[in-house]
Order: C-alpha cells, then structure tokens, then sequence
C-alpha cells in the first residue's frame, strides 16, 4: 500500500496502485519518490502519456510497445530507449506505469 | 537439419493432444532434427505445475517432456503471463509452483525462436501443408473464435509481439471470429489493444471475407479497426502457399 497525507491506497502484490482513478499528482510524486525519481515536466509528459496510452488501450505498455508509442506520438526523438532510460533508470515501463497508477506490465509483452 | 518449434496450448488432460506432441518431438529428434523450443502457451502452461499429477492407466505427460528435455537438451518455456491466469507463479518453489526443467519465458522467445525456426508444429491444431513458400517470411494469425474465448486474446498478445518484434504478419478473421473485429457495445472487452495495430504499428494485415462478415450480420463500417476484404480462394492462397508459419487461435 501506499500511505500519504493520512490517507492508505491499496496496492496490488507487485506493489502498484490498484485503482486507477485513486491517482492524483501528488500520489505520482510520491511514488516516484520511492522510486529515487524526481518529476520533472519530461517525467510527467511520459507518465501522463502512459496513462492516456491505458486509458486508450486497457493495458499497461511493456517497453517495446512504449517505445514505438512514443516515437509516434511525441516524436521520434522521445521514442528511444536511450532517452527514456535516461529518465527512468530502473526501466521506464516498469517505473513510469508504476508512478502513473496502472498495473506492472505483463513480464511477457 | 531442420528447427522446429512446439507450441503446445492443450491442457494436460487432453491425452490425445498431449501425446501426439510428444510423440512428434521424439520422432523429430531420432530423426536428427533440431527441436529448437517447447513453447506452453494457453492452456497448456498447467503442464508447467508442479503440483500436476496425472491419474493410473495415463502416461505421465509431464515427467516425459522433462525427460526429453534433459535428455535432448531441449527447452521448455512456459508463459509467464498466462501462467499466473492459471494460477501458476512461474517461479521455483517454494516462492512459485514452477515444474522442475521448465522456464518461466515470454512472447519475446516465442517470437525470436519462431523467426529463426523452419517448421512450427501447434498443439492443438491442423498441421498445414508443408508446401509452404520458404522465401516467405509471413507469419499468418488465424482468428476463429468468439472475443470472450482465451484464445482470441493469447492469439492478439502473439500478434502484437510478433508486430512489436518486426515480423511480417497478418491477421485473417473467419467463422465466429469476426466478431472479434467488434467493439462490444455492453460488457468486458478484452480486445481493446487490438486498436494499437492500427494506431502504433501502422498494421493494415486484416482480412476476412464478405460471406463470413454477411454469416455474423456485420458490416466494414462496424469493425473497429480497417480490415480488408477477400475471396475464400485468396485466403486459402495466403494461408496455404503464402506463410512460412501458421497460427491458429
């Protein structure tokens, strides 16, 4: 679970948020805190991508589906795994799903 | 020497099915063939328990393709995604209740393994010709069941990995299966990311025809993503002369 500002979200077994619409800016911050992360407006522009990406397509994108996401929606330059590794050390499916409240993407796609 | 691939989506119970796979594999390697990977998709991750027990008077179909394996050198993968939706945690015990010899893997070396495979042997299902063009490289998905069925939703997770891994692949919808081309106007649909063909991968590979369309009642206008209309004789054509691999969901 995570516990901010006195109040408990529920987390499925991976540790993710398991209600979408419990999302807020904040929470995504605080999540990215336990991640080592700190938000910056690229974090955020992937973060926000990922969850309209969700919202469109009802699974959590594993990283060769983000990265092709990416490069065609916000442009060939963004839709690299150099550059979102680069915001996103630990894996940027893994992280950047996690700090905007969606399920773990499948291990296996 | 030739590689084969085994993709095995029967659930253990089904001797039938189970059996014939595992007499191809043993006949391929007497035969000196290279079986590349065992691949238990579906259903047929449960053989991956380890708690699986198989009743008096029926073979152990599990012990045998561990002995196989071992014996041959041969892989057995098992889906880890679809494991965990029957109810395998696709880890050694006692965290998991992954079956000794098996590997926990994914649509990545499913995928990998097929485009460097000659021939693909999938359990259950017709065997195709082995007319196949060998210049080809097309990878065709064949669709013929309900959206709610497992394998509409297993068979559009191959798809997309085959697109995300760059294979050359269509999707060819016929019988019950066109009304997985339907966005359901009430209920779960499981069959959203199917848009993401379309939208990210620019994929323009389906087809069906207008007799199974007019059998459902459907029109092109109602289909969710841009499907293309063919002749059952054209259709047969891709399906029969025109794919280096077929794969039936």
């Amino acid at each position: 679970m995570f516990k901010l500002n006195d109040r408990v979200y529920e987390t499925d077994k991976h540790e993710y948020l398991l209600n979408f619409s419990d999302w807020s800016e904040g929470l995504a911050e605080h999540i990215a805190d336990l991640e080592g992360i700190e938000m910056s407006p690229a974090h955020w522009e992937v973060v926000f991508f990922v969850r309209q990406f969700y919202q469109e397509y009802d699974t959590s994108p594993a990283m060769r589906i983000l990265v092709k996401a990416i490069a065609k929606r916000l442009g060939e330059e963004k839709g690299t795994s150099r550059y979102l590794y680069s915001l996103f050390p630990k894996g940027p499916a893994k992280q950047a799903t996690r700090i905007a409240g969606l399920p773990k993407p499948a291990k296996c796609i | 020497m030739a590689h084969y691939l085994l993709l095995v989506q029967a659930n253990p119970d089904d001797t039938q099915t189970g059996l014939r796979a595992l007499e191809q594999a043993e006949q391929l390697v007497a035969q000196g063939e290279q079986v590349s990977q065992v691949f238990f998709y579906g259903q047929g991750v449960l053989y991956a328990n380890c708690f699986l027990s198989f009743p008096s008077g029926l073979p152990n179909l599990q012990a045998t393709w561990q002995q196989l394996s071992r014996r041959y050198n041969i892989p057995l993968v098992v889906c880890a995604t679809v494991a965990s939706q029957y109810g395998l945690e696709a880890l050694e015990p006692p965290t998991g209740n992954l079956a000794e010899d098996f590997h926990a893997g994914g649509l990545t070396e499913f995928m990998s393994t097929l485009a460097n495979c000659d021939t693909l042997l999938q359990f259950p299902a017709p065997t195709y010709p082995a007319e196949q063009t060998k210049t080809s490289q097309q990878v065709t998905f064949l669709f013929t069941q309900l959206p709610l069925h497992a394998s509409a939703r297993h068979g559009l997770d191959m798809l997309l990995m085959a697109e995300s891994l760059e294979q050359d692949a269509i999707a060819i919808f016929t019988g019950e299966g066109v009304w997985q081309l339907v966005c359901p106007t009430i209920g779960a649909d499981p069959l959203k990311k199917m848009d993401m063909l379309p939208d990210i991968f620019d994929f323009e590979g389906f087809y069906t025809t207008a007799y199974d369309l007019e059998q459902a009642g459907l029109s092109l206008a109602q289909l969710r993503v841009p499907v293309t209309l063919l002749t059952a004789e054209r259709i047969d054509d891709l399906v029969n002369r025109h794919s280096k691999h077929v794969l039936r969901f």
